[in-house]
C-alpha cells in the first residue's frame, strides 16, 4: 500500500467523519403539542451535538399536568436503557415538577407501557413521583404520574422524546396529549 | 419527502464511492470493491431509514464492509497494510456501534 493511498483513504473517513458531524449538528424542528389547555412556557436548547431542542408545556396552576417534549437528531431511536437523551429529559421533568409542585420528589419505577401515537407504537417506562410536602397542602396529590417513552420521526431523521407529569385530575389526557404530538 | 438532514446524511456515501475508485485505479480491485460497495450501502440505507432501517447501522455498517474488503485483500496478497486496515476499521465500526447506542 503506497502513501498516498493511505493518504487518501485517511482523508476520505475523516470527510465521511465530517458528514456525519454535519447531520448531528443540523437544526432540528422543535416537536410540539397541540391540545387545548397546555400552554409552552419554555423552549430551551439541550444540546447542539447532537442538536436538541426541548419545550415544556404545562396546563393547570396549583396541580399542573408538565409536558416535556425533547427533539434531537438521529437516524435512529434512542436506546430506551442507556440513552443520556432521554435520561437527560428525565431529569428535566423531575425538575419541573420540583419547581411547580414546590417540593422535593421521589420516583419509583413502575414498569412499561405501549402506547400508538401515529403509526408509532412508543414504549413508555412509568413512575410514580411521590411528593413530599413541607407544608400544609390537604388539597394536593401525594402522587403523580410521570411516563417516559421516545419515538423515531422518520419524516424528518429527529427523535422524540416525551415525558408527561400529571395529577389524577389529568389521567384523561394523556392519549389526547400524545396524538396531539406533531414533529 | 426527502429532507435536507437526510440529504446530508447520503452524502456520506460519496468519499466512499470515490476512493473506492480511486484504489481501484491504482490496481486494488478487491479492497476498492468493498469500498465501493460500503458507499452504495449507505446510499440505499439512508434512503430506506424512512421505512423502518436501522440508521445506527449505517455508518459502522459501511465501515465493517470497507473492514472485510480489507481482510479479503489481505488473504489474497497478504500485505500487512490490509491487515491493519480491516482490524481498524473493524475496531471503529464496533466503537461506533456503542457510542450511537449511548447517545
Amino acid at each position: 500500500m503506497n502513501k498516498k493511498k493511505v493518504v487518501a483513504g485517511i482523508f476520505s473517513y475523516l470527510l465521511v467523519f465530517a458528514i456525519y458531524i454535519a447531520f448531528f449538528s443540523y437544526p432540528v424542528t422543535p416537536a410540539y403539542i397541540d391540545q387545548s389547555g397546555y400552554l409552552n412556557v419554555e423552549t430551551k436548547n439541550i444540546s447542539s451535538l447532537p442538536n436538541g431542542i426541548y419545550k415544556v408545556y404545562v396546563k393547570g396552576s396549583l396541580n399542573p399536568a408538565i409536558v416535556v417534549i425533547a427533539t434531537i437528531r438521529t437516524p435512529y431511536i434512542p436506546q430506551k436503557t442507556y440513552s443520556t437523551s432521554l435520561r437527560h429529559v428525565e431529569g428535566i421533568a423531575e425538575n419541573e415538577i420540583k419547581e411547580r409542585y414546590k417540593v422535593d420528589v421521589d420516583l419509583v419505577y413502575r414498569g412499561e407501557r405501549s402506547v400508538d401515537i401515529k403509526n408509532h407504537t412508543i414504549v413508555m417506562d412509568e413512575y410514580d413521583v411521590y411528593l413530599n410536602y413541607t407544608f400544609y397542602a390537604p388539597l394536593r396529590p401525594k402522587v403523580i404520574k410521570l411516563d417516559i417513552g421516545a419515538y423515531f420521526c422518520q419524516e424528518k431523521f429527529e427523535s422524540i422524546i416525551i415525558a408527561y407529569a400529571y395529577p389524577p385530575i389529568f389521567a384523561s389526557d394523556f392519549n389526547k396529549v400524545l396524538e396531539s404530538i406533531h414533529c | 419527502m426527502i429532507t435536507v438532514a437526510q440529504l446530508i446524511l447520503a452524502s456520506a456515501s460519496l468519499p466512499l464511492i470515490g476512493y473506492g475508485g480511486f484504489i481501484i485505479k491504482g490496481g486494488d480491485k478487491i479492497d476498492g470493491a468493498y469500498t465501493i460497495l460500503g458507499g452504495l450501502y449507505t446510499l440505499f440505507a439512508v434512503f430506506f431509514i424512512p421505512s423502518g432501517f436501522p440508521g445506527a447501522l449505517v455508518f459502522p455498517g459501511a465501515m465493517g464492509i470497507a473492514a472485510i474488503g480489507g481482510f479479503h485483500s489481505y488473504g489474497k496478497s497478504k500485505k500487512r497494510g490490509k491487515l491493519i486496515k480491516g482490524i481498524t476499521l473493524l475496531a471503529i465500526s464496533i466503537i461506533l456501534i456503542l457510542f450511537q447506542v449511548v447517545l
